[in-house]
Order: structure tokens, then C-alpha cells, then sequence
């Protein structure tokens, strides 16, 4: 079947097979590897995407019920060499370690500040705690997303 | 002291761009998946691949009789068992397809009949000598032992005896990426891909699988999605497989295990039973111990008796004791088998002795740090080891944590806040834990301790770092970045580190063992040092430059000490080097100081130096439910010089919250030797709603031997919290707790013990 979606702001049409994960049409087909699957059953977040406004797990996600929809991946939220805001706060706090989980959360806290520009700490906690992760202990990455609040309108 | 420097991994991370193995594509590339046992030990007698070959896609099936060299080595995990199968996991076939899908799909349809074996399961039930032998004729594999003085002299001298039996559990290294390798076959060699934490380890067991001398394995690193000690031997496993299948068929071959697999096969931590007994006077001055413990070392050997060895060695904790006994048993079981986990062999006997001190404490109706403090050790003290200390600095790290703890009012205000609420759900509770880790290798035969690094400046001043230590995560490469930006005194941004590629870089050993920072931060020492010789040479031929003459290599400009007046750019000094016709590549090769250990005495030089910390940890415990919370956590680490401060706190808040896994709710669930809870919806790990208030306290005593006067880091930051929790929670509920985890069935069976209801 024919799979038309909004991936990065730009229109895709792909041919999938009609029991396909999400995550596999962006690694595999679309090769946005930036998504990364560390469970496959939604628990750790790694493959997080933010689908019409909202964070998914796309390893969860039928590509097939993505038909119309508009998704953004890690490829899609920096501007060529210029970074998204959460990004750059994550680089000024050195909030990450081994990275594999990192775009995962880039995208949790984009989307929190995306939807609330004002978002607390709590809400910033509770946003990214569907991610997991197993090297920074989130201190530095809670840092870095309640930093990036101020200067995204900037 | 320093000026920060950026990870030098963090836009390639950040932007998706960094390449994992599972991110590797290569033409026509077809797909491994593995057919493992599903019991925990018996004998093949046979494999069925009729229905999994008939699949469409599907190109074959591989079993050790495919494999050219060693399928196995004495007690090491197989490649590929050839009968015998020693866990529910092992290895035994596997099916080639020309995608993920198909090989996994057709893998399950390969039917394997067995002979099964009576297994064991138990420590105990296996060191009887009626218990179903594993390896060998015995399932005790060694019994290491530390003897320091006369034990029972100490017991003597004693005014209080206390005993206690505490148990931990075995965890794993659960790093997000799962394990993946890709094999791509090459006329004259194998090319591997792969996250490996010893690479030179992976490229030697390809080699014996393929059977051919380890220049024809080229392993390339992919970007590494966290080890913790993980990604060793597994990783030798899987990058030989997908090795013998590209050979096989001539053609790029990948394998990544689902989380399933990797928690079916990946190593874990050792789980150990402890018997302890300690004296003291009456004024709290310790007089012996005793430590006997067993180790489920699982069903191979892996490095289980160099972890026992830690253990041992640092089973005495950072306290003077002038009689100390301590054995340790090594036993197999038909389980998954046990390896390095961050920590290696210390969070066991930290967790053991912190919640032993706290006992002692409480018998002797004596404050804990108070007892703590009382017989830290100094300088010029004798550790258990026999050996005499110096760069001791567990008294000041125990003092910073009194300090920014607010010690005494925190426990007053936990006081009163339990008699105000005695009637509400919840109890404060405050604990602590102190530690000392021998760093790097040790003289308990994990290997020799060297690295090496070359240093290369280009002819437009920039610089290349070649190292072959593998960077994990915990910021190696930035590391290196940071010592040769300082001692030749240019910009880390002129500076790049390469991927480590083995048929470039020497053989640096693995990345363990907290070694990194001073292995292979003293090898690149040398090597910048080599490079500042050769400029310094070329210059000295200049008139301006006397016999002598010392120079400053800083801000990009090489002067003269005595004479700042006389002054040569970085950049200008280069070119002068090269139209020497000068080189300009450096090599440092830095091995750690011979150690030496009596095995027969249990006496010895065991590490070259010893780092040192201590933590505090409120909680609050809810005695309806037994949900433990962090409120907040104090780590008191002493990291000698901190070479990038922002990585230090990366490393204490990352290394604390997986010891609060360990401490509160992390626990590989075995039946019958098969794992019940093999993905992280039954695996729980803190998620970011659960570490509390981290505060990361960095003390920095300069090390005598570190480069630039650096300590290593990654392990100790673990080995102490989850004791600091579990005494903290002792002390909310009244009631001690000696096994791990903490978890709420467990914690509600001590609010029934104790007096918190």
C-alpha cells in the first residue's frame, strides 16, 4: 500500500507493507536512522517522534495509521548547521553520554516547550520520563530543556 | 581550572547523524538471526531446519561445524555449543536470510531436540558435591582469599561482636542500544563493525573463530550506545558470528539482538551471599573482620575471578582494620553467566560492609559517620592488603559530606518530622556509605595495564588523536582533546580524535576498570610531551633561543620563560618544524607500575592508587505502599584534577541514578533458569521521575600518578548508592535491611519488622 505522510516538512510518499512500524519506514526506508529502537514494545523512548504535535513511540506506531499526518524526526528540528534551541542547551550542558537515547529526548523536550513555552520544571520532568535513560542520571538533560525556554523565541 | 570544551561527539549525536551499528546500511547485506537453547543444560541431539529453510528469503542455517577455528575455549562461552548447552540462551545455530524479518521469522521454526542434564540453579546447592558439574569436576571454580593479621586476635580484642548475612541481586548493564555488529567480507580480510567495549579482545576472538591471525580482522568502531562493562565478551560473540556468515557467503552480514535477546544473552552482575563478622572496642575503634562470600559466577567463566579479586582486595573498605580474613568462592549455575558491570565486584562488598557499619553503629549506640570517621584511613596507614597508603583522602570526602549535607540538622529535622507524622504514611529516613576503589587493572590479573596514543600535527597546525581506547560514552575522546590542548597549549578546536580502527592504533587494552582517564590520559600525556620536544628542538637552533631555555607552550603562542618578550605563534613554529623536513607525529606508551599479589598469603601491592568518596541520601518512605522516594542525594567524590568539570557531574549523576536502579528496584528475575522479566516493561529502571535531587560534590586532590593530576571515575560514582538508600531506609523504618533490592515488597516486610507503624 501507498503511505503518503509530511515527514520534516517536506511530503513522502512510500510503499509499505500494511503491518509496518513507523520506525521502520523512517530507519529503513525514508533512512532517517536518527530514531533508534532500544525495546520495541514503547517503553524506552529511543524511537520517540512527534506526530501531528504529539510524541510517539513510532516502534509501537502502525505506519499505516500515519496516512496524512505530519511527523518530525531529530533530522528534521536543526537548520543545517544551526542548531534547535533544546539542541544547543543540551551542548551547553553536556547533556549526554553515550547519545543513543539523546534524539529521543531532544524531541520529548522540544515538544513540551513547543506546547507549553512555560512549562515548570515538574512538567519538563514528566515529559521526558517516558524516556529512559542510562547515562546522564536526566539531571543535566532537565537542565538543559528548562534552559532552552528562554531562548526560543529569541 | 580549565576553560569547558564541548563534547567532542555532541553535534554528531544531537542532529541523529551519529552512526550505531544498526544504523549501517552496505549492498546487498543479508541478515543473521540466532537459535539459542531453551534449557538450562543437556546435550543436542539434533537440529531441524526443514521447515525454517523452506521459508522464502531464507539462505541457509550455520552450526559450529561451519566454523573454521575455536567454536569454544575451556570455560568461555561458546561461539556456537557443539552438544552441550549451559544455559537457557546459549548459542547454537544460526539462520541466514536475506532480511531481518525472514532470518528471525525462520529462526523459530528450527526444531532442536535435547538430552537434558539435571541443572543447578543454587550457589549453595551447587558447591555440594552432589550437584550436577558444569565445567570440570567441581562447580567451584577458585576460592580467593585476603588475609591481613590474625582474625580471631582481632574478635579478642573486641568489646562488640556483630554478624549479619546480606545478599545482592544480579542486575545488567541494560545500555539503551542493543548489541548489533555487521561483518563485511573483504579479499584479503574481514572488515567488523560494531560498539565494542574491548576492541582488540573482539578482533582476537573473530580471529580464532575465523582461524586466521588477528591482521586479517579489521574492527572498525561504530558509535558506541553505552556499555557499563557490557559489550565485551558478548560483543566477541556476535561480531565472530556475523564474521563466519559473511565469509560464508561473501557478502556484508548483520545481526542485532531485540531487547529480549540481548537481556536473554547479555552478562550480568554477579550476585553474592555475605557472611560478615566485625569487632569493635567500645569507643567504636575497629578491631577485625570477616568476609565470606560466595559469587553465582552463572554458567561461564568470563572474568569472574578477577572480579572476585576486587572484591576481596577491597573488602575491608576505606577503614584501618588490623585483622581482617576474607574468602571468596567463585560458583557456576546453569544461569546466565555473570561479567564485568560497572562496578566490578565493588558495589557488592560496599553495599555488604556500609550496611554492616551502620549495624555496628547502631550497636554500639554510636553515630554512623561518627564511627566512619573514627577509623578512616590516613596516610601512612596499612590497608588489609598489607599495603602502606598514601593520597588518602577518604576523611576529607566523609567531612565534605558532613558539610554539605548539614549532617547534624538533617537528622534532627528527619527526627522530628517521624514523631510529628507518626500517624501519617510517611517516614524520613538519612544514610550513608563510604568507599575507596583500587583504580585501574590491579595486580589481580585482569592483564597488563598499557595504551597507547599517537598524536599527528598536520602541516596547517591541526592535530590528530589516534587512540585505542573505545569511547563508551563517558567522554574519553573529549578527555584526550582536553590533555593535548593543554600541554601544547593550542585550541581544542585545531584538535580531532579518529574512529578507532584496529589496523591503525595499537592495542590499548579495554575500556574498564575506571582506567580510561589514566591509561590512556597518560599515554596521550606522552605523547603531546614527545610532540612539544620535536618543536622545542627546531626552535632551539633559532638565535634568540639559549642553551637551555625553557619554553611555555600557551594561548597558541610558544615563548620563552625568562623572556616573555621572545615569542614564536603555534602556527609559524609548525611550518618552521616541517621545512626542517622534521615530522611531527608523537606516540606515548604508558604502562601502570608493576604490582605484584601473593596469592598463597592473600598479601600485596594490589592497586598502584586508591580514589575515594562518600554519599548521603534522603528518602521518604510511604509505609501503605513501600514506595520509596529520593528526596535528595549528596556524592562526595574526590576526582583529583577534573579534566572537564561538566563531564565529572555527567558521570556522578548518570553512575547515582543507576545505582538507585540497583538500590530500589532493579532485579534480572530467574525461574528454572529462565529470565521472567526480558524487556524494560518488567525491568524497571529510574526513569527521570525517580532520581530526586542530585548534588554531585567534587573534591580534587591531586593524583600523584593521573595525567594532569586526574582520577578515574566512572565506577566509583555507582558502588555507593544504593548502600547510602538502603540505610537510609533502615533508618526511616527502624528496621535493617540486608538484601537488594529495596523493593516494595520488601521494604513493607520491614515496616512490619520495625518500629515505624
Amino acid at each position: 500500500m501507498t503511505l503518503n505522510m509530511v515527514v520534516n516538512r517536506k511530503p513522502v510518499s512510500v510503499e509499505i507493507e500494511p503491518y509496518a512500524r513507523l520506525l521502520d519506514v523512517l530507519r529503513t526506508q525514508l533512512k532517517l536512522t536518527g530514531a533508534k529502537e532500544g525495546c520495541g514494545i514503547g517503553e524506552c523512548g529511543a524511537c520517540t517522534v512527534i506526530l501531528d504535535g504529539e510524541t510517539v513511540d513510532s516502534c509501537i506506531t502502525l505506519a499505516a495509521s500515519c496516512e496524512g499526518k505530519s511527523i518530525e524526526t531529530i533530522e528534521g528540528i536543526s537548520d543545517g548547521d544551526q542548531l534547535h534551541p533544546v539542541q544547543q542547551a543540551f551542548v551547553e550542558h553536556n547533556a549526554m553520554q553515550c547519545g543513543f537515547c539523546i534524539p529521543g529526548l531532544v524531541l520529548s523536550g522540544k515538544n513540551i516547550l513547543d506546547k507549553y513555552p512555560e512549562a515548570d520544571r515538574e512538567r519538563i520532568v514528566e515529559a521526558i520520563s517516558g524516556n529512559l535513560c542510562r547515562c546522564t542520571g536526566y539531571k543535566q538533560v532537565v537542565d538543559a530543556i528548562e534552559d532552552a525556554k528562554d531562548k526560543i523565541d529569541e | 581550572m580549565f576553560q569547558e570544551i564541548p563534547r567532542v561527539d555532541v553535534k554528531a549525536k544531537l542532529t541523529g547523524r551519529a552512526k550505531y551499528a544498526d544504523d549501517l546500511q552496505f549492498p546487498n547485506m543479508i541478515y543473521a538471526a540466532m537459535v539459542r537453547s531453551t534449557i538450562a543444560h543437556g546435550d543436542v541431539l539434533s537440529i531441524d531446519a526443514t521447515k525454517a529453510l523452506s521459508q522464502d528469503d531464507v539462505l541457509g542455517i550455520l552450526t559450529w561445524k561451519d566454523i573454521p577455528g575455536l567454536s569454544n575455549k575451556g570455560k568461555e562461552r561458546p561461539v556456537l555449543v557443539e552438544s552441550r548447552v549451559r544455559f537457557i540462551g546459549d548459542g547454537i545455530a544460526m539462520v541466514v536470510a536475506k532480511s531481518q524479518k525472514a532470518a528471525r521469522e525462520a529462526a523459530k521454526l528450527v526444531e532442536i531436540r535435547y538430552q537434558p542434564l539435571a541443572a543447578v540453579f543454587d550457589v549453595k546447592e551447587s558447591m555440594k558435591k552432589t550437584a550436577g558439574w558444569i565445567h570440570g569436576r567441581s562447580n567451584v571454580e577458585t576460592i580467593i582469599s585476603m588475609q591481613h593479621g590474625h582474625v580471631e586476635d582481632g574478635f579478642e580484642e573486641a568489646d562488640v561482636i556483630y554478624e549479619e548475612s546480606v545478599s545482592t541481586q544480579r542486575v545488567q548493564h541494560a545500555a539503551i542500544e542493543p548489541e548489533s555488529a555487521v561483518a563485511v567480507y573483504q579479499e584479503d580480510h574481514m572488515e567488523v563493525y560494531c560498539p565494542p567495549k574491548s576492541p582488540f579482545n573482539v578482533r582476537r576472538v573473530v580471529a580464532e573463530t575465523l582461524d586466521v591471525s588477528v591482521n586479517k580482522v579489521r574492527l572498525i568502531s561504530a558509535v558506541v550506545g553505552g556499555s557499563f562493562g557490557g559489550k565485551d565478551y558478548d560483543m566477541s560473540l556476535l561480531a565472530s558470528r556475523v564474521a563466519l556468515v559473511a565469509k560464508r557467503y561473501q557478502k556484508p552480514c548483520k545481526m542485532t539482538y531485540t531487547r529480549e535477546e540481548s537481556i536473554m544473552e547479555g552478562t550480568k552482575r554477579h550476585p553474592y551471599q555475605i557472611d560478615y563478622k566485625i569487632g569493635a572496642k567500645k569507643d567504636g575503634t575497629l578491631t577485625g573482620l570477616s568476609v565470606q562470600m560466595v559469587s553465582d559466577a552463572g554458567a561461564y567463566l568470563s572474568k569472574s575471578a578477577m572480579v572476585a579479586w576486587r572484591s576481596c582486595v577491597e573488602s575491608g573498605g576505606p577503614y584501618r582494620i588490623p585483622h581482617v580474613k576474607t574468602d571468596i568462592s567463585v560458583v557456576y549455575t546453569n544461569q546466565i553467566y555473570s561479567d564485568s558491570l560497572r562496578g566490578f565486584g565493588s558495589p557488592q562488598v560496599d553495599f555488604g560492609l556500609e550496611v554492616v557499619m551502620d549495624g555496628l553503629a547502631e550497636r554500639l549506640q554510636m553515630d554512623p559517620l561518627a564511627l566512619r570517621l573514627k577509623n578512616a584511613l590516613q596516610d601512612g596507614d596499612v590497608h588489609a592488603t598489607g599495603q602502606v597508603l598514601s593520597g588518602v583522602s577518604i576523611e576529607k570526602c566523609l567531612l565534605a559530606l558532613k558539610d554539605k549535607s548539614d549532617y547534624e540538622q538533617t537528622r534532627k529535622r528527619i527526627a522530628s518530622f517521624n514523631r510529628d507524622h507518626a500517624s501519617g504514611p510517611y517516614r524520613l529516613g538519612f544514610g550513608i556509605a563510604a568507599l575507596h576503589r583500587g583504580e585501574a587493572l590491579g595486580a589481580g590479573g585482569e592483564g597488563i595495564d598499557t595504551a597507547g596514543v599517537y598524536v599527528h600535527i598536520e602541516k596547517d597546525g591541526s592535530v590528530i588523536i589516534y587512540s585505542g581506547l573505545s569511547e563508551v560514552g563517558q567522554g574519553c575522546q573529549t578527555m584526550m582533546v582536553r590533555i593535548v590542548s593543554e600541554i601544547l597549549g593550542i585550541h581544542s578546536s585545531r584538535i580531532r580524535v579518529t574512529t578507532l580502527d584496529t589496523d591503525y592504533v595499537p592495542d590499548s587494552g579495554p575500556t574498564v576498570a575506571s582506567r580510561g582517564t589514566v591509561i590512556a590520559g597518560n599515554a596521550t600525556v606522552l605523547a603531546a610531551e614527545e610532540l612539544k620536544t620535536k618543536i622545542t628542538e627546531v626552535l632551539s637552533q633559532k638565535k634568540w633561543f639559549k642553551k637551555n631555555a625553557e619554553l611555555v607552550f600557551q594561548n597558541e603562542t610558544i615563548t620563552l620563560r625568562h623572556n616573555p618578550e621572545v615569542s614564536v605563534s603555534y602556527q609559524d613554529a609548525i611550518k618552521m618544524v616541517f621545512s626542517q623536513g622534521e615530522n611531527l607525529y608523537g606516540h606515548g606508551w604508558w604502562s601502570a607500575p608493576k604490582l605484584v599479589w601473593d596469592w598463597k598469603k592473600g598479601q600485596g601491592d594490589a592497586y598502584f592508587n586508591y580514589v575515594y568518596g562518600a554519599c548521603g541520601c534522603e528518602v521518604k518512605v510511604n509505609i501503605e505502599t513501600g514506595k520509596t522516594d529520593i528526596v535528595r542525594f549528596v556524592a562526595v567524590h574526590d576526582v583529583g584534577t577534573a579534566l572537564n568539570i561538566e563531564e565529572v557531574y555527567g558521570q556522578i549523576c548518570g553512575g547515582v541514578a543507576m545505582g538507585i536502579g540497583y538500590g530500589l528496584t532493579e532485579e534480572v528475575q530467574l525461574r528454572e533458569g529462565k529470565i521472567i522479566n526480558d524487556n524494560f516493561d518488567t525491568y524497571l529502571m529510574p526513569t527521570a521521575m525517580d532520581i530526586g535531587e542530585i548534588e554531585p560534590v567534587i573534591l580534587q586532590e591531586h593524583s600523584a600518578i593521573g595525567p594532569l593530576g586526574a582520577k578515574g571515575l566512572g565506577e566509583p560514582v555507582t558502588s555507593i548508592v544504593a548502600p547510602a538508600i538502603t540505610n537510609a531506609i533502615s533508618d526511616a523504618l527502624q528496621s535493617r535491611i540486608v538484601d537488594l533490592p529495596a523493593d516494595l515488597e520488601r521494604v513493607l516486610a520491614h515496616v512490619k519488622k520495625g518500629d515505624a507503624r
